[in-house]
């Protein structure tokens, strides 16, 4: 084997735990080796900070060839057929799996809807870090959609903006801006808008029938940029309510609001 | 060769996905559905929980083929095994619960921390330097490095799984991946 010279195994025994070498951040990250926590910071930084989303890719380049090693595993026959379904027609699908924290009652027909909507919004949320980033090396993906995002009822190339005021005064905590054209969704904290440590804030989407919808967890502190998942996009009208709950990091693990909600407002045309 | 068809092939498949093609959907779903699943389960221990994540896994990749992009460098499979693996360690984080797969773990374990020969001839030329620069790297490192990586274990469990302090893996780990970034770099 031609390995490059030999590593002195004892690299000084330098007992170097010194918490932080900040440039390992997105090699642990894509090892997976992180808490659900530092997740979470890397996957908000990861959004925003486009060289920290190129280290990432660098080291799933350099470590995912692992998988080789790893034994195929067929799935069960029907796995197909509930994401076709799911996929053909987003609100009927049932859940995938029964939850471990699901209560007592069958699911009720919303109730499937709104199991569905929580793998929506894992896909909003925690596709951060494998497609997210992705894009977010390549801003100009969110813009490329236009042809595929065809969603009945969504006006082609619309802007709608919202001013989500803090519940418990008169300063707004985020202004949001929709992009129907490019299903482009750009929300931008205000100076007074802040959370407490270690909770996450995390941005809903109600439309028409009142029932609301995870859009994904928001920096506080930047700005960030998402794609509307497709079925939402027709439900993003004038007059649809977005609102910001105050959630465990990573957001909410139900799909629906655990936290206060402590800002909202309606969207409208410019 | 076939390897070069097939990742030809996968990329075109993600191209018509992300033009909204359910029929490449599907074929993207046939060709990678039982390794996805494989790297799932192994970190979750669980089929029901691995297969829910797998079902997250393409609903995302029928809604952001689009954000695949062949020039970056991400191999198709990479790509999805990407979205699925994180979907897993996101999932396993919120279980919180110790995964009951631990003892399989400890029993495949073995099978895992060197890799067998003749995978390593079944690799093509990037595994094979992933593989030769693990090699390099103390053995006990990189057994935590590839049990890392399979299992998707916090520092934490790492430690716990290999009898050493937290602060002793952490420093394990980062000094590998160091190791690991200028032997893969270095041409």
């Amino acid at each position: 084997m031609s390995g490059p010279n030999d590593p002195p195994p004892d690299e000084p025994n330098l007992p170097r735990d010194d918490g932080h070498e900040p440039d390992m951040f997105a090699a642990e990250f894509a090892l997976g080796v992180l808490d659900r926590e530092e997740r979470a910071a890397a996957e908000a930084r990861s959004r925003h900070d486009p060289a920290f989303a190129q280290e990432i890719v660098d080291w799933v380049i350099r470590l995912f060839d692992l998988i080789d090693l790893i034994e195929p595993v067929e799935p069960t026959a029907d796995l197909w057929l509930r994401i076709e379904k799911a996929v053909d027609d987003p609100e009927e699908v049932s859940p995938p799996a029964p939850e471990a924290a699901n209560d007592e009652r069958p699911l009720s027909a919303p109730a499937k809807g709104l199991a569905l909507w929580r793998a929506w919004a894992l896909a909003a949320t925690a596709v951060a870090a494998a497609a997210l980033f992705v894009i977010a090396l390549h801003p100009s993906a969110l813009f490329s959609l236009t042809g595929a995002s065809s969603a009945a009822g969504a006006a082609s190339g619309k802007t709608l903006v919202a001013t989500l005021d803090l519940k418990d005064g008169g300063a707004s905590a985020m202004t949001v801006a929709y992009d129907s054209g490019a299903a482009s969704l750009y929300a931008s904290p205000d100076a007074d808008f802040s959370i407490p440590r270690a909770r996450a804030a995390e941005l809903w989407l109600i439309p028409a029938d009142g029932k609301p919808r995870p859009l994904g967890v928001v920096d506080p502190s930047k700005p960030s940029t998402m794609t509307m998942p497709k079925p939402l996009r027709a439900l993003v009208q004038d007059k649809a309510a977005l609102a910001l709950s105050i959630e465990p990091p990573g957001g909410s693990p139900t799909g629906l609001p655990t936290g206060p909600v402590v800002a909202d407002g309606k969207l409208g045309s410019v | 060769m076939a390897a070069v068809d097939e990742r030809a092939r996968l990329t075109r498949a993600l191209g018509e996905v992300a033009r909204g093609d359910r029929a490449a959907l599907q074929t993207v779903y046939d060709q990678t559905s039982a390794k996805l699943l494989g790297v799932c389960l192994r970190i979750l221990g669980d089929r029901t929980e691995a297969e829910d994540v797998l079902q997250e896994t393409y609903i995302t990749v029928w809604n952001r083929a689009d954000a695949y992009d062949p020039e970056r460098g991400l191999s198709p499979i990479t790509w999805l095994a990407a979205i699925a693996r994180n979907k897993a360690i996101d999932r396993v984080r919120a279980l919180k619960r110790p995964r009951a797969a631990a003892s399989l773990d400890e029993a495949t374990e073995v099978a895992d921390l060197s890799a067998p020969a003749d995978e390593r001839l079944m690799a093509d030329e990037t595994a094979a330097k992933l593989y030769r620069c693990l090699d390099v790297l103390e053995p006990r490192h990189a057994q935590a490095v590839r049990t890392a990586f399979f299992d998707g274990l916090t520092y934490e469990a790492l430690a716990l799984r290999m009898s050493v302090p937290t602060g002793t893996m952490k420093s394990w780990i980062r000094r590998s991946l160091q190791r690991l970034r200028s032997c893969l770099d270095a041409s």
